[in-house]
């Protein structure tokens, strides 16, 4: 089977541009709600937990040059073994994809619809996420590089618009002492986290250079900054009342001054989010229908993309006005579940049979 | 059918295939043998054929006709022994030569054709830089090709197609510098066309798109010989129909049609600010009237309050929703672009009267549109032919964006380009992604992207386009890179 071509760049890009935009809407009020003013100290657990990914992930591209996830567990153990493995994480990645969803539905009809509109206008989304997911990893690499240009801009205008008005001293003292939430919020954010993942399922996809992974580091990093210093930002502007500020994109750049001599044109940047939200939103789905498909051995991604999407649509549809709900479940229930598939099953890759290794 | 020693019967069959009058038949004797020459009248150029051919004869004498087969000066001569083969070749534009007692004929080339004088395509005009365009005549296209490319390199294929038409296509390249691949797929695309006929390229054009259904377009295309040149050296395979003036070049990026030839004679400086000017441009024709509708409609906190109260007043008392009064007026414009192109010259100011008076004033007098929409129909109108390579899908692309508007807001706007860029990332053209060098990203090609470099900086070919040679430009003194 012709293995679809990713280059260094695109995952990159895909770190920079489409990673961060599921962290933007209501994660920033949880933190808020768990550790107050040391909301970046969370984060920066979550993130050093990827780089340990991030690692494996180099240490696996250079041992085994073009070797998938998915053939480095059947060579390490056998195919119905990594069958059942890529039919665990399509479930995981599935999962992952409600939260974003249904945050997504929220910030569209709170920030764009004062008055609801008569048609549902938030679920053509799932076409979008449909005609990704059926294209593959090409295609979502390439999409990634476009995003980049618009998902920057964006979210700089959001904190050009937002950091005049936020009082940073709200964040300080730094490093006095730490919130003892800090742990809980880190494990119970792991529906937002946990981006190393994505790149163990494009190892093998892309031809690995010299300084293929020095910019992966760096793409990786530079999104840990950016949004670090979106959830400060955001803390800085409300303080106290952080946590009940749910969507955060919406109400971050609304007191910018310019906007009242202006008009909204903060709308600007959040109709680019929009449009790179949902390719945010299409990633894990992009990931699952790939597992799917590798599990199956099936050639076209049309069955495998038809399901996770409806499913995904049934789910919105039932719980979008239950959004609490369905983040005490997450927390609660399928916390074990991504600690399991995105931290624990990737060390899989480390065991079994030993494969013959691969001339550079 | 093999040729008869008798010309009467080879004449007799010859009528018989043949019943067209414009088919001439010319008898005349030289020293006691009988011709017969046979010839379309409509497209031989008769005074060469009696300067090259009759003359001649008369002036040899000659015994048989292979005494007149080998004497006679005229390139192109071949014999032929086959009836059906000496019809083909008639029907092309040669005349045949029988004689009385020779079991073949003798074919002598006196196309000619009437062609329009080469002049400065309508599609592509330019204040700096060359002004002819091609020709319907292949002929006249490829000495103009000819003239700018003169080395053994330029390869130029001819291929015949069209069950009926028998139009001669053909295929140029540079052999030293296009990707082998490429010509090949382009080659082996050609091979699979069957079809009665090829009437313009845009045919040709189509039959080769790997997809059939796609709004966009996916092969590029010039009327000018000089960008068809630079096409060529950038290392693309060209495809001139005989009939067409317009050219085909593939593989193509969609950022091509965002470019002029002037951008490489004029001041860099403003080439780089006529070429973002033409991405705004086409922005705004796109999505201009989407996002007034979807404002109006839904988002009206994004307007300036000074502007919403200019725009409040206006469309007070206007009986149309946004979207359909925007809708009206767009497909106003439609009617008048196309009614400009259809109608005949003399009442074409009756058109611009009409149509200013009746958009312009009246109906705005009358409450059925208001100001605002009409500039903004205007506005888009006039973006949209900023890149005029793009007005096909272009126009499409804005009345889809306005109904999504219409209907979905805003958001229907963000979800509409997120499919869109997903599309156009997926699309291949030969092996080449049609959004290089953006996506995927290929930094060195930059530098004649949306922005261009100095021409004199530009010293490899497109990355995107493989190419055999990547060097295009070097300058005496400057190192390898």
């Amino acid at each position: 089977m012709n293995k679809p071509k990713l280059n260094g760049f695109q995952v990159c890009a895909l770190f920079i541009a489409i990673c961060p935009l599921i962290k933007l809407i209501t994660a920033p009020a949880v933190f808020a709600g768990y550790c107050g003013e040391k909301l970046w100290q969370p984060l920066l657990i979550n993130f050093s937990a990827d780089l340990l990914l991030l690692f494996l992930c180099m240490h696996l591209s250079k041992k085994y040059q073009n070797l998938t996830f998915f053939e480095i567990l059947t060579k390490r153990y056998s195919l119905t073994f990594a069958k059942i493995i890529f039919l665990l994480y399509a479930l995981f990645f599935t999962a992952k994809a409600v939260i974003p969803l249904i945050e997504q539905k929220e910030f569209i009809e709170n920030a764009f619809y004062e008055t609801l509109p008569q048609a549902p206008v938030f679920y053509p989304i799932f076409i979008v996420i449909f005609f990704i997911a059926i294209k593959g990893y090409t295609t979502l690499g390439r999409t990634g590089q476009i995003g980049l240009f618009i998902s920057s801009a964006g979210i700089f205008l959001i904190l050009f618009l937002s950091i005049p008005t936020a009082d940073f001293k709200k964040v300080l003292p730094l490093f006095a002492f730490s919130n003892k939430n800090t742990p809980i919020c880190a494990l119970n954010a792991l529906s937002w986290f946990n981006d190393g993942i994505y790149l163990l399922f494009f190892t093998g996809y892309f031809k690995r250079k010299k300084s293929t992974f020095k910019y992966i580091f760096l793409s990786y990093a530079i999104m840990a900054v950016t949004i670090i210093l979106y959830f400060v930002t955001f803390y800085s502007i409300f303080s106290y009342i952080a946590p009940t500020q749910e969507l955060a994109l919406n109400s971050m750049s609304i007191f910018g001054v310019t906007l009242v001599n202006v008009g909204r044109f903060d709308y600007v940047a959040l109709f680019l989010l929009a449009m790179t939200g949902a390719i945010a939103c299409a990633l894990p789905v992009v990931i699952a229908t790939n597992c799917i498909s590798e599990a199956f051995s099936l050639k076209s991604k049309i069955i495998p993309a038809s399901a996770i999407t409806l499913f995904l649509l049934v789910i919105t549809i039932l719980f979008s006005a239950k959004y609490e709900e369905v983040l005490s479940f997450s927390t609660k229930y399928l916390t074990p579940f991504y600690l399991l598939c995105g931290y624990i099953l990737p060390l899989l890759t480390l065991g079994g049979k030993k494969i013959e290794q691969q001339k550079s | 059918m093999k040729i008869k020693k008798s010309t009467e019967e080879n004449i007799k069959l010859l009528k018989q295939k043949l019943p067209c009058a414009d088919v001439i038949y010319h008898q005349f004797k030289c020293n006691q043998k009988s011709y017969q020459l046979c010839y379309v009248d409509s497209i031989t150029d008769k005074n060469r054929m009696g300067d090259l051919l009759i003359r001649p004869i008369f002036a040899l004498n000659p015994s048989s006709l292979e005494e007149v087969f080998y004497s006679l000066q005229i390139p192109n001569l071949t014999k032929i022994s086959n009836l059906s083969d000496a019809i083909t070749k008639l029907l092309a534009g040669q005349a045949l030569l029988f004689c009385d007692g020779a079991d073949f004929l003798i074919s002598c080339d006196f196309l000619t054709y009437p062609t329009r004088a080469i002049a400065e395509p309508p599609t592509s005009t330019v204040v700096r830089g060359p002004r002819e365009g091609f020709t319907e005549s292949l002929k006249i296209n490829l000495s103009m090709l000819r003239r700018r490319i003169k080395v053994k390199e330029l390869v130029l294929e001819n291929q015949e197609i069209g069950k009926y038409s028998k139009t001669t296509v053909c295929i140029c390249y540079l052999s030293s510098i296009a990707n082998s691949e490429i010509v090949k797929k382009v080659k082996q695309s050609l091979s699979t066309i069957e079809i009665d006929s090829i009437p313009d390229s845009s045919y040709v054009a189509k039959a080769i798109n790997q997809r059939k259904a796609s709004l966009f377009k996916q092969v590029g295309n010039t009327e000018k010989p000089d960008i068809f040149t630079q096409k060529l050296l950038e290392g693309r395979v060209g495809i001139l129909v005989d009939g067409s003036p317009i050219a085909i070049t593939v593989p193509y990026m969609l950022i091509e049609d965002l470019q002029s030839s002037e951008d490489y004679f004029v001041n860099n400086y403003r080439a780089n600010m006529e070429r973002i000017i033409r991405l705004i441009s086409l922005a705004f024709a796109i999505l201009l009237p989407a996002l007034f509708v979807s404002a109006q409609l839904f988002h009206l906190q994004i307007i300036p309050l000074n502007f919403l109260l200019t725009i409040v007043s206006s469309i007070k008392g206007i009986p149309l929703s946004p979207s359909f009064e925007m809708f009206f007026t767009l497909l106003i414009f439609e009617i008048l672009n196309e009614a400009s192109i259809r109608m005949p010259k003399y009442v074409g100011m009756v058109l611009s009267i009409v149509g200013a008076l009746v958009l312009g004033d009246t109906a705005v007098k009358a409450g059925i549109v208001s100001t605002p929409t009409i500039m903004i129909m205007a506005l888009s109108g006039i973006c949209l032919y900023t890149a005029p390579d793009m007005v096909d899908s272009m126009s499409v692309l804005r009345l889809i964006y306005l109904i999504v508007a219409g209907s979905l807001g805003g958001y229907g706007i963000s979800l509409l380009s997120a499919f869109i860029a997903v599309y156009l990332c997926s699309i291949d053209n030969f092996g080449v992604p049609i959004l290089a060098p953006y996506a995927p990203t290929l930094l060195p090609d930059f530098k004649d992207g949306v922005t261009m470099d100095f021409v004199t900086k530009m010293k490899k070919r497109p990355i995107s386009l493989k190419t055999k040679n990547k060097t295009r430009l070097r300058i005496k003194g400057d190192s390898d890179e």
